[in-house]
């Protein structure tokens, strides 16, 4: 049988429920609570930013990456054509173990200018390209690489404009990726052990992350301390910084002035600077004044006192967050491994 | 359009509180519910991103969860309100792909696919008219707005014998707004105890992820089941 409606939310237990009480009960502050937490998310959605840097390019990039003639000869041999320069890093950001190509390219007659230890000055038009792939079988490198993408950071009109370009099936060419996505990539380790990954390709909204300072985009890797290393060129190991001004890429610096960073798997050096090292190129482009942590009061730059750091108050919450894989905040999908050894055991040492 | 909807919900509660005059006992029980779900997304790119839309194409929907706690409020006879909290677990997954080597090596996975799952903590608000009772039975419609708070997006490899996953949460919107309609049935198997089972679609109208070229809209449906406990009167 129907029952009335007048019974709808009114059934045995609920009519009796039907009773006269105060109007101020708990349940109206509950209620009242509710549309409080309504409005707060109503006024959060006006701060429904994501906290990352907006990217406006100055510059229009290409669509694809040949148009830059950055490779001479076939482009995934990855030969570099003239007037680009390779570079390399004493201690690289950590990407899901992706092999990295590091150029530069600094118009005809200018250089960089050294700022101390720092980014040096770059002038307008300076190109740097970072090409991400992974030998199919890192045992035994002739056996051919995939590669990933290719970033650009052009400098124009005194800004840095990014685009990440992915390479084709074919390795023939990349082309310009404005969203982020995820690609699967395989490859077989130095221990023989075959690794899936899901690469994830970022987009330029995300490139903000770690290349904002105060809301500027700049590059992270090529500080002259972590440039200041020696490097093999024309069969000889020469100084990279000496190097560079040789090419008159750089301008007049003594190599001998400047920090050099270590390598963060050279055990040469203590334990204490190979970890900041590591913190310094993979951290503190976030963990700084002006970078996209700012706030949690973490400041890992290499030349950052210890006692400044914040490191001593944090110790275990950066060895979960870099345990757990939940830093960096982007960029990797795996943990790696032989760093957190080296984190864990310079955290353990303090 | 979300201020909109958001007016909404603030209004809805307000409205009941203004017709509360009569002093009754409105606050009736409490629901919970547990919720599995098929979820999926609908992907928008700008004219530049087109071309990846066929990188996707081997996407799929994924299953997923939700258990939320609400309280009923009751308007009238035919009315109630529903609110509390919610955890929400929304996947979608890859096919199965065949992976290539260029060299044997031990135990060299065969097949990958990639599982996506984004989490959100949710202030549900929802409302149910009862359509028709008989007996101990109520067949509703329900319907109603969520607020949902980022959490993370896990990303996992899966292997079949083995897996990895990481956790992100850079690149996605903090705040969600979601709507869901559905139908149910609701049977009383005590005095103070009720089961309810409704089949539900859910869509999002907000993008999930703040890239500039693309617009990731999440959705879902599945079947919320769950208990009603009437408070004591």
């Amino acid at each position: 049988m129907l029952f009335p409606l007048s019974q709808g939310y009114n059934t045995i237990t609920e009519t009796a429920m039907d009773q006269r009480q105060p109007l101020f009960t708990w349940k109206y502050f509950a209620l009242s609570g509710l549309i409080a937490t309504a409005l707060l998310a109503f006024i959060l959605t006006a701060c429904n930013e994501d906290g990352l840097a907006h990217i406006d390019n100055t510059a229009t990039m290409q669509p694809v990456l040949s148009e830059y003639q950055i490779f001479e000869g076939k482009p995934s041999a990855l030969n570099p054509a003239a007037g680009f320069h390779l570079y390399e890093l004493s201690t690289e950001l950590f990407s899901d173990y992706a092999e990295k190509q590091r150029l530069v390219k600094v118009p005809s007659g200018q250089r960089l200018t050294p700022r101390q230890d720092d980014l040096p000055d770059f002038p307008d038009g300076t190109i740097l390209v970072k090409t991400f792939y992974y030998y199919h079988d890192k045992r035994d490198t002739s056996k051919g690489r995939q590669l990933i993408e290719t970033r650009l950071e052009i400098k124009s009109g005194d800004r840095w404009n990014v685009g990440t370009y992915l390479w084709n099936p074919a390795q023939t060419d990349a082309r310009l990726v404005t969203s982020g996505l995820n690609k699967t990539v395989n490859w077989i380790d130095e221990h023989g052990i075959g690794k899936v990954i899901s690469y994830h390709v970022p987009s330029n909204h995300e490139c903000g992350t770690c290349h904002s300072s105060n809301d500027v985009i700049i590059p992270i890797g090529p500080k002259l301390r972590n440039l200041n290393t020696d490097v093999s060129r024309d069969g000889a190991v020469v100084n990279q910084l000496a190097y560079f001004q040789q090419q008159g890429v750089l301008g007049d610096v003594d190599p001998a002035q400047i920090t050099a960073l270590p390598r963060w798997q050279d055990t040469t050096y203590g334990l204490q600077d190979r970890a900041r090292a590591y913190l310094d190129m993979n951290c503190a482009h976030c963990h700084r004044r002006g970078g996209f942590e700012d706030g949690d009061r973490l400041r890992l730059g290499y030349d950052t006192p210890l006692s400044d750091t914040g490191i001593s108050g944090q110790r275990d919450n950066i060895i979960d967050q870099l345990s757990e894989g939940r830093m960096p905040l982007i960029g990797t999908s795996m943990v790696h491994g032989e760093a957190l050894e080296l984190i864990r055991s310079y955290i353990k040492s303090l | 359009m979300k201020y909109y909807f958001l007016l909404l919900i603030l209004m809805l509660p307000m409205a009941a509180m203004a017709q509360d005059t009569t002093r009754v006992r409105r606050f009736t029980g409490l629901v919970l519910a547990f919720i599995p779900q098929y979820s999926y997304r609908s992907l928008h790119y700008d004219a530049d991103s087109r071309w990846l839309e066929s990188m996707r194409d081997n996407e799929m929907p994924n299953t997923g969860i939700k258990a939320r706690a609400q309280v009923r409020y009751r308007i009238n006879d035919r009315i109630a309100l529903l609110s509390g909290v919610e955890y929400a677990n929304l996947g979608i997954k890859t096919r199965f792909e065949d992976l290539q080597w260029i060299s044997e090596a031990d135990n060299l996975p065969q097949k990958s696919r990639t599982i996506y799952r984004y989490k959100f903590l949710a202030l549900p608000l929802h409302i149910n008219y009862i359509l028709t009772a008989r007996d101990n039975l109520r067949v509703y419609a329900g319907g109603g707005v969520t607020t949902s708070v980022f959490l993370s997006r896990k990303t996992k490899v899966d292997l079949r014998d083995d897996h990895h996953a990481s956790a992100k949460t850079v690149g996605f919107a903090k705040f969600s707004w979601s709507a869901t309609i559905g139908a149910g049935l609701e049977y009383m198997v005590g005095q103070r105890f009720s089961i309810r089972a409704e089949p539900f679609i859910e869509h999002y109208f907000n993008s999930i992820v703040t890239d500039d070229h693309i617009r990731e809209y999440l959705f879902s449906f599945g079947l919320s089941t769950g208990v009603f406990w009437a408070f004591k009167g």
